[in-house]
């Protein structure tokens, strides 16, 4: 058998009882993996799922009987309507988790569903780092006041939802058989990115100051008398240490201060905390070794 | 079944042809053309990061088309389609298409710079699963 004559058979189906308008053709796929073919229907209407999926199981049990081997998925086209805040997640036990709860409405055609969506404490901390909250960082709750503001974090989950939705074949998400979603940092990650030069700079801070560098940094530092939490007389001390895929006499730029000052103010910010808090890192040996440039 | 050891030698490769893959705005013609291969490449080794993830083994994703075939089924149509688009982009590239670049360096630069960005964000959507398992065992 061929992949289009499959095609046909389940097309024919699906047409007859009536789901013809109800597929998305762009999503909807058969293919022939060598091992057995495989069958991707995508629906426009998740009320229509049950239907269609008694369908498919009957043409799969009659092509099992021709000895034609089709693995398949029949999946509904999700949308986000609403995303509410609920509160500090609770166990089942009703404990508080490490997390804030959210509830999210999706649609398909004429159906909704609910899930929930727990952003765990360690997600939040890193968008307070992205959103320069420093001072919020490692708080045990959230705060409506002075804290990333709820907007914000309605966003991320609705972008996170919107993420989880994007892939189909067998690694789609099926919002009704898994109503619940953990969001970590990895998400945070992928969805609020650091921008190139900020990576750059920040690589470049832990190579002035990793064991390879410190200790000629460090008396760079003392010879031209620059004390080290003055971040901004250090940087142009990073360019050396930019490294990487630059070579002489290229147009973009290649010095540190350059790419400070192209980042954003958050990014800025963040960037001298992190350096910061690798000066705050040094050993006492090396502290004693070059006491002057550590002096406030 | 693909190992841990695959799946990460996959992401470096994906994460140093993607972060080596610059086009400056001197590059030349050339350049241009070896950044856009470069970054095909980092997609390339990104899907087979993903998919030995998935625990495929390398036997069903080894040959162009089976991989392609594999990101559709698992990971749905559009997914494979933009894969199979960005491998002809890189054939584009390699080849002697005389559409591809018609003289004009600083058009080719842009149109090549917004190609790699589409590239690079479909890079990262497979990265960032594969690099939160890696964080995650």
């Amino acid at each position: 058998m061929r992949t289009a004559e499959l095609e046909t058979i389940f097309r024919d189906k699906l047409e007859l009882a009536g789901l013809a308008a109800a597929l998305n053709e762009e999503k909807s796929q058969f293919l022939d993996l060598l091992d057995g073919f495989f069958a991707e229907i995508v629906l426009n209407d998740g009320s229509k799922l049950a239907v269609a999926e008694r369908i498919i199981r009957s043409v799969k049990e009659e092509l099992e009987e021709r000895d034609v081997r089709v693995d398949s998925i029949v999946r509904a086209v999700w949308r986000v309507k609403e995303i509410n805040f609920i509160g500090p997640a609770r166990g089942v036990s009703g404990g508080l988790k490490a997390a804030l709860e959210f509830e999210a409405v999706l649609e398909s055609g004429t159906r909704e569903c609910r899930v929930s969506v727990e952003l765990t404490l360690a997600a939040l901390n890193m968008l307070r780092e992205k959103l320069a909250l420093s001072d919020k960082v490692g708080f045990p709750g959230w705060a409506r006041n002075g804290d990333v503001d709820e907007d914000t974090l309605r966003k991320v989950v609705r972008e996170f939802l919107d993420f989880q939705l994007l892939s189909g074949g067998t690694s789609h998400w099926d919002p009704i058989r898994f109503p619940k979603l953990e969001l970590k940092e990895a998400a945070v990650s992928y969805l609020m990115p650091d921008s190139k030069d900020f990576k750059r700079l920040q690589a470049a801070i832990d190579d002035f100051l990793g064991d390879y560098a410190i200790e000629y940094s460090l008396r760079d530092l003392t010879s031209r008398d620059i004390r080290i939490r003055d971040f901004e007389r250090v940087l142009p001390d990073l360019s050396s240490h930019l490294g990487g895929a630059f070579r002489p006499g290229e147009k973009v730029p290649t010095n540190a201060l350059s790419f400070y000052h192209a980042l954003g103010e958050v990014e800025r910010e963040r960037l001298k905390r992190h350096y910061l808090r690798k000066v705050g890192q040094i050993s006492e040996d090396l502290r004693q070794k070059y006491p002057r440039i550590f002096l406030d | 079944m693909p190992g841990r050891q695959e799946v990460r030698r996959h992401h470096r490769l994906a994460n140093g042809f993607m972060a080596t893959a610059l086009i400056r705005d001197d590059s030349d013609e050339f350049e241009v053309r070896n950044a856009l291969s470069r970054s095909y490449y980092a997609l390339f080794h990104a899907c087979h990061a993903w998919l030995a993830m998935k625990n495929v083994p390398l036997s069903r994703r080894k040959h162009r088309q089976p991989l392609f075939e594999q990101i559709r089924s698992r990971r749905g149509k559009e997914f494979g389609d933009r894969v199979e688009g960005f491998w002809l982009l890189r054939k584009k590239a390699d080849y002697d298409d005389p559409e591809f670049f018609q003289g004009d360096l600083d058009k080719f630069r842009l149109s090549a710079r917004e190609d790699q960005g589409r590239l690079e964000a479909e890079v990262e959507s497979y990265a960032s699963e594969v690099e939160s398992l890696l964080e995650a065992r």
